[in-house]
């Protein structure tokens, strides 16, 4: 029986041991062993920003002279405070939650390739379109802040962004692509 | 067994011979069920409505002013382009980076790619509409202006027992552009794309 391979990019289905789609002609090697270096790098680098990008403020208000700044947990607790609930969870969702489950995702995910385990192998495939649908959306708070930011500079009260915001943006752009080095074809690759 | 006539489960990977569909029928994995693909007819000419409506409503987000607000007397108001320029100002040149790809190189390449490979195939150009399809396929996932249209909103509502928000032209017609993106990557989607290519060169492909 012939072995299939599918492309990642536009959905051809190739005859193995083919390279390169036979269609759209980008790369369509399963290579388990970069796959999985790859995605651990990158999931460690993200995971490291994290950090900075919660504890410094994403964004600063001055007003007066004093600069306050908020982290995004702050900016979520004044939301919270302020009673704009739908939008609390909104940012608590989109900037603290989906990142954290994103990293367990991706290290269940690393973890189950890497020992070769063979159950719930669709459950998994599934997991992995999810976060790759659902991370960019992390990056509404670097957008919120590029809006109030550019809008609000007036005398009595300006709005800057904070040292965070770029911890932040490259640690949301690190679980993209780290998610994207997860080849979700390798997930069930030496089962059957 | 040709190639053109496989089509491989994107969730358990397991490979189905293609079928002929009707119009709006689609076709199931008999492994796990997930969707393999849709009939979708000529799609470009929807496409290609898309595109060029979504070059024009992305021209004028482009142009003309997003947000105008009113603070104690005193009046601001941003573009998009200006938005993504503070940042820089402000010395956030790695964010203003990330925000300029993915806010406007990656949506305008999403929509040109769109028209082009739609015009090609309505004119019969085999390479263009490929080349066009493989920047798109590589683009799209980049593109994303519906995540800042929620941004938008979500600032509003920070400010908005603050200050009177006026939204500009340029909102109005990102919400067109939010809607044309959404119509082309998950309404009609690229493997529907790649699989309308295929069909019209079957016999002419190398």
């Amino acid at each position: 029986m012939t072995k299939w391979i599918r492309c990642r990019h536009c959905g051809a289905a190739n005859r193995a041991p083919r390279t390169i789609c036979r269609r759209c002609g980008l790369d369509i090697e399963i290579d388990p062993k970069g796959s999985l270096f790859k995605a651990t790098l990158l999931l460690c680098a993200a995971i490291i920003f994290y950090i900075p990008a919660n504890l410094y403020p994403v964004l600063q208000s001055a007003s007066f002279g004093s600069v306050k700044g908020s982290t995004i947990l702050e900016g979520v607790v004044e939301l919270w405070k302020m009673g704009d609930y739908p939008v609390a969870i909104i940012i608590f969702v989109a900037s603290i939650l989906v990142p954290l489950l994103k990293f367990a995702i991706l290290a269940y995910l690393i973890l189950s390739i890497f020992l070769g385990r063979c159950h719930k192998i669709e459950e998994k495939v599934r997991l992995y379109y999810l976060i790759e649908i659902t991370g960019p959306w992390s990056l509404i708070d670097i957008f919120v802040v590029l809006v109030l930011a550019a809008l609000v500079h007036f005398n009595s009260i300006s709005i800057i962004a904070g040292p965070g915001a770029t911890s932040f943006g490259i640690m949301v752009f690190l679980t993209i692509i780290a998610a994207h080095a997860v080849d979700e074809r390798i997930l069930g690759v030496t089962c059957e | 067994m040709d190639p053109r006539r496989v089509v491989i489960c994107p969730i358990c990977q397991t490979p189905h011979l293609r079928e002929p569909l009707e119009r709006g029928e689609e076709a199931h994995c008999s492994r796990c069920g997930a969707t393999l693909y849709r009939e979708r007819g000529a799609l470009e000419q929807w496409v290609f409505i898309a595109g060029v409506v979504g070059l024009i409503l992305f021209g004028v987000t482009l142009l003309f002013p997003l947000i105008t607000i009113l603070l104690g007397g005193n009046r601001s108001e941003i573009t998009l382009v200006e938005g993504i320029f503070s940042l820089y100002e402000q010395g956030f040149l790695l964010v203003a980076l990330l925000a300029l790809m993915v806010l406007i190189i990656y949506p305008s390449l999403l929509l040109a790619t769109a028209f082009l490979y739609a015009l090609a195939l309505l004119l019969g150009g085999k390479r263009v509409s490929r080349w066009a399809l493989v920047l798109f396929t590589l683009s799209y996932r980049w593109s994303m202006v519906d995540i800042f249209l929620v941004a938008v909103l979500v600032a509003m509502i920070k400010i908005f027992e603050y200050a009177s928000i006026h939204f500009g032209m340029a909102f109005w017609a990102l919400l067109g552009v939010v809607a044309t993106q959404i119509f082309l990557v998950y309404g009609v989607g690229v493997e529907a794309m790649w699989d309308r290519w295929e069909e019209l060169y079957y016999d002419k492909v190398d």
